[in-house]
């Protein structure tokens, strides 16, 4: 005459106690995981821009560059076709070992008496399906970003022109001061670049970010020379090896962290709830006898403790998420302040953070509610 | 009603103190009021729990309403037990979360007809009225053990086993206990009353006597003509 649900409800009640800790448990795991995850992804954002900050850490030159010049001068004085780009990206395997690659064409030049660097930058190709912002500048064409020194000795301005060679170009923007060969470089666009350089269609460099995230005891350029040559024989992959170093071991302390947390607190929640319900399986002993003698099958005492699990996961998993997306929203802005405002709630988690969470509480409860099935009923109900 | 032949029993050294039952043999017809002597420990609750389907005996035979409970699947057997046995027990197994209205309904399945109205009756004869709307840990024993009776006769069952049902009441509560149970026999029903005292005897159209698990005797008497308060 009452129903499961209505017999589960009045019982949490009762047991409220249980049923806080269990809650506290599941709040505490969902909103620990929700909050992860969100600031796990802003903290990916805020590497990835620290990333494109430090920079490119390979740099695929022609093969016939000369490795002393090419340190010497900070570039290649040797060249590839454009092609070799599009070439890189259409073969199989290449997005699994590189990324953003950006075709670039460099030199030395001579403004007005001045020496400076000259880069053109084409466009990032990033892998198909890659949601990533490419790295590194677009520059549209006609325009310039100019290191710190230059700008100062040209007194130039956002704004201002700058006429290079037989080019006029617009500066975009001034760039702060490095304290590196950056304060001296002249950023244009690929095209601009060619027709400054009169070089149509070539470049020297494609600039890349090495996917593998290997630290250097891994050896890793032996598995990108391997990748390289495959696709482009015709140059070959120079690592920067600080920077790609500092970046896999970034990435990888953060996914060591994420790989242990993510079960260690699973598990520890499981436990808890799991202790909880086969604690709140020997308080109702009398309770399941009692139920067997009314005559209720192996199906309804189940129901009671599976069902009681999955409602408690529900709530745990509403709770929970707007818990952890609180506290993600409310600290991740602190702790991430380059891509604050890029911390956004995810809303597609919340029905999965519900649908997981109540399995996940069955799933915990399903040991103590077998028990409750398999419990003989005459031991409880003996009076002698 | 109820025929049972050499049902026996033993449990584990393990188990402890608890004896079982050897050989136990006898018949208990409709309308019948069965009490069952014997000193704690002499396997009355065993053979109770035996005959109301929720203890399997090791060998010996069992017809129950014509059945053997132990003979059909487990689902057969818990929708036997719900519509032919209803149990009492000496410390009632209420249900802490339910008030005293929806104890008496437990169990019984949704839609039963007329369930209300007849657990409202039962309520009101069992003088438990003004406590429906409480929780059986603000009731008395006495009062709790009328709940626990109410429910056992809300399903109107063709057996009740009771165990010690008055073990743990005041001789006024055990003569209303006592006295709903006569009553429900004179309806037709069968009562197996397991019990060390002898409040229940002058209800009783038997008395057997347990002795360590075996049945030492049984005495057919008169019950004393009672009426319930």
């Amino acid at each position: 005459m009452i129903s499961s649900f209505q017999l589960i409800l009045r019982e949490m009640r009762h047991s409220w106690l249980n049923t806080c800790l269990s809650l506290v448990a599941l709040i505490a795991t969902v909103a620990l995981l929700v909050g992860v995850h969100l600031l796990t992804a802003a903290a990916e954002r805020e590497a990835r821009r620290v990333s494109r900050d430090l920079g490119f850490n390979l740099r695929i030159v022609p093969l016939n560059t000369d490795p002393d010049r090419f340190f010497l001068e900070g570039y290649s004085d040797q060249t590839l076709p454009e092609e070799a780009v599009r070439q890189l990206a259409s073969a199989a395997g290449t997005f699994l070992t590189f990324n953003h690659l950006t075709p670039a064409l460099e030199r030395r030049i001579r403004i007005q008496e001045r020496d400076c660097l000259l880069t053109g930058l084409g466009h990032a190709v990033t892998g198909p399906g890659d949601k990533k912002q490419p790295m590194g500048f677009h520059i549209p064409l006609g325009q310039a970003h100019v290191g710190f020194l230059l700008a100062r000795h040209f007194n130039l301005k956002n704004g201002s022109s700058l006429r290079v060679l037989n080019r006029d170009l617009v500066v975009e923007k001034v760039l702060l001061e490095a304290g590196t060969d950056e304060d001296l470089r002249l950023y244009t666009s690929l095209a601009d670049a060619q027709a400054i350089l009169e070089l149509p269609g070539r470049i020297s460099e494609i600039k890349a970010i090495d996917c593998l995230c290997l630290t250097a005891d891994q050896d890793p350029l032996t598995q990108i020379r391997a990748a390289l040559k495959k696709v482009l024989p015709e140059a070959r992959v120079l690592q920067m090896r600080t920077l790609a170093d500092a970046r896999a071991k970034q990435r990888q302390s953060s996914e060591n962290v994420t790989a242990f947390a993510v079960p260690m607190t699973l598990l520890a929640a499981a436990l808890w709830v799991g202790t909880l319900s086969i604690l709140n399986v020997r308080q109702r002993r009398s309770e399941i006898g009692l139920w067997r003698a009314l005559g209720s099958d192996s199906g309804f005492i189940a129901t009671l403790f599976l069902g009681k699990a999955a409602l408690l996961g529900l709530i745990g998993g509403t709770v929970g998420y707007f818990v952890g997306t609180t506290v993600a929203l409310q600290f991740g802005p602190h702790l991430f302040p380059v891509t604050a405002a890029s911390l956004q709630a995810n809303f597609q988690l919340f029905p999965k953070a519900l649908l997981l969470t109540s399995a996940f509480a069955a799933l915990a409860a399903f040991l103590p509610a077998m028990i409750a099935v398999a419990q003989d009923p005459a031991g409880t109900l003996r009076a002698d | 009603m109820i025929f049972c032949s050499q049902l026996t029993r033993n449990f584990a050294p393990s188990a402890g103190s608890v004896l079982g039952i050897s050989q136990v043999s006898f018949q208990a017809n409709r309308g019948e009021f069965v009490v069952l002597h014997g000193a704690s420990g002499s396997g009355k609750s065993t053979l109770l729990l035996i005959l109301g389907g929720m203890l399997q005996p090791d060998s010996g035979t069992l017809s129950l309403d014509g059945f053997n409970p132990y003979a059909l699947t487990r689902s057969d057997a818990s929708e036997f037990r719900a519509r032919t046995v209803g149990f009492v027990f000496q410390l009632f197994h209420l249900i802490p979360y339910l008030d005293v209205r929806l104890n008496v309904l437990a169990g019984l399945p949704a839609g039963s007809p007329d369930a209300t109205s007849r657990a409202e009756e039962l309520i009101q004869q069992l003088g438990l009225l003004d406590r429906q709307k409480d929780y059986p840990a603000t009731l008395s024993a006495g009062e709790r053990q009328r709940v626990a009776l109410a429910r056992a006769l809300l399903k109107s069952p063709k057996v009740i086993l009771a165990d010690e049902p008055t073990g743990n009441l005041d001789p006024a509560n055990a003569a209303i206990v006592l006295g709903h149970l006569d009553a429900y026999r004179k309806r037709g029903g069968t009562v197996l009353l397991a019990t060390h005292g002898s409040d229940a005897d002058r209800y009783a159209d038997r008395i057997l006597r347990l002795d360590a698990g075996v049945l030492v005797s049984s005495v057919s008497c008169s019950p004393t003509p009672t009426s319930p308060r």
